[in-house]
């Protein structure tokens, strides 16, 4: 048989099943080598992100994280001339599985719904002056996880924010720990007015 | 010609996979920054802040009061003071990196020599809905200004994040301070 004759012999009928066997199977193979390749990267994406909202009411207290979290209060510290606001917000967490607690990292945020999201930032002493009650230096969520509290204790949590006065009305606390993602809580009301 | 047909396809394929492998992009290109180009006063939008360089002043010697104390800061080039207004568009954000990349190719990263000068941008915060202004400050040698870029980003190293490119034509027409005063209304 010549090349020319070989290359128009024709094709058995189970090569041909094979052929359509694995064009069909390509792209679940292809699908299979992505799962397979990005899972441990998604796996990771889905713990570090805050992705499901768990609304906490006024007033309530909401277990996350190793712990029972509740806005104690939101205080407007002062009014800064360029238009922003210096709030200090406030929680309470009774701990109850400290390993969980103290994993870090630890993010308390104000948040708007356009979804525009304010991190702690300093205070500056005479601001802190200003609050009419003998404060303290807050401790913070992270500070506050370093000291890895035991099952039962109760802390407070504080984080001062700077953000536009005009915001103030609609921002919302939003906790977020390494134990709870990728579910965060968001404390319904703020508190300070505009 | 019943070898020089397979010949052929061999070549080709040959030819096919050294252009591929020539022109494959490293990790680096894959997750290089995104860039977002202007000039010099045209405000940029990015993933987490939008930026305007504002004005630009050269002299050569940098005056500023810091603590109750004056500094005078010399140099054998030129500094390059860039005036800039930016905003945080989603989250709270500082901005850490920026370079001035030079007509010869090379990189002068933004001057941190005068530390203790708080309007520095890179000692700010920015919040949504809060713009706020800085400096940034260039030390150059005087025939690397004309056809620089500034490139400004969130870190030094941010994949696929927002880099910002400022175009800075006619910055060499600007006159040459003896002084450039940072004063606290700067």
């Amino acid at each position: 048989m010549t090349e020319r004759a070989a290359a128009l012999a024709p094709i058995s009928a189970g090569a041909r099943r094979t052929r359509r066997l694995s064009l069909l199977a390509l792209p679940f193979v292809v699908a299979l080598a992505l799962v397979v390749h990005s899972w441990e990267t998604a796996l990771e994406w889905w713990r570090v992100s805050d992705l499901v909202e768990r609304r906490v009411e006024a007033g309530q207290s909401a277990s996350y994280a190793g712990a029972d979290w509740r806005l104690l209060r939101s205080t407007r510290v002062v009014d800064r001339p360029d238009g922003s606001a210096v709030v200090l917000v406030e929680f309470e967490a009774v701990i109850r599985d400290p390993d969980a607690f103290a994993r870090l990292p630890c993010t308390i945020a104000l948040a708007d719904a356009e979804g525009r999201r304010w991190l702690p930032s300093f205070m500056r002493p005479r601001e802190l002056r200003g609050l009419q009650r003998n404060v303290a230096i807050p401790e913070t969520c992270g500070s506050v996880s370093l000291t890895r509290p035991q099952a039962g204790t109760r802390v407070e949590i504080a984080e001062s924010f700077v953000l536009p006065k005009e915001s103030l009305a609609e921002a919302q606390p939003m906790v977020s720990l390494a134990a709870g993602r990728p579910y965060f809580l968001r404390f319904e009301e703020l508190g300070v007015g505009e | 010609m019943s070898i020089l047909k397979p010949a052929a396809a061999l070549v080709l394929a040959v030819l096919a996979l050294a252009v591929m492998q020539r022109t494959a992009p490293g990790y680096a290109d894959i997750t290089r920054p995104i860039t977002v180009s202007g000039k010099l006063g045209e405000r940029l939008t990015g993933r987490q802040f939008d930026i305007r360089v504002e004005s630009v002043r050269l002299g050569r010697d940098l005056v500023y009061e810091a603590y109750g104390r004056r500094q005078t800061l010399t140099t054998n080039g030129v500094w390059a003071l860039l005036e800039v207004s930016a905003e945080a568009t989603t989250e709270s954000v500082s901005i850490i990196a920026a370079s001035w990349r030079a007509p010869n190719g090379a990189r002068y990263v933004a001057s941190k020599r005068p530390s203790t000068y708080p309007g520095m941008l890179s000692l700010q915060r920015l919040e949504p809905g809060l713009p706020k202004r800085g400096f940034i400050l260039f030390e150059l040698p005087r025939d690397q200004l004309a056809g620089g870029t500034v490139l400004i980003a969130r870190t030094e190293f941010a994949p696929l994040d927002t880099e910002f490119a400022f175009h800075m034509d006619g910055i060499d027409t600007l006159p040459l301070q003896g002084e450039l005063v940072l004063t606290a209304d700067d």
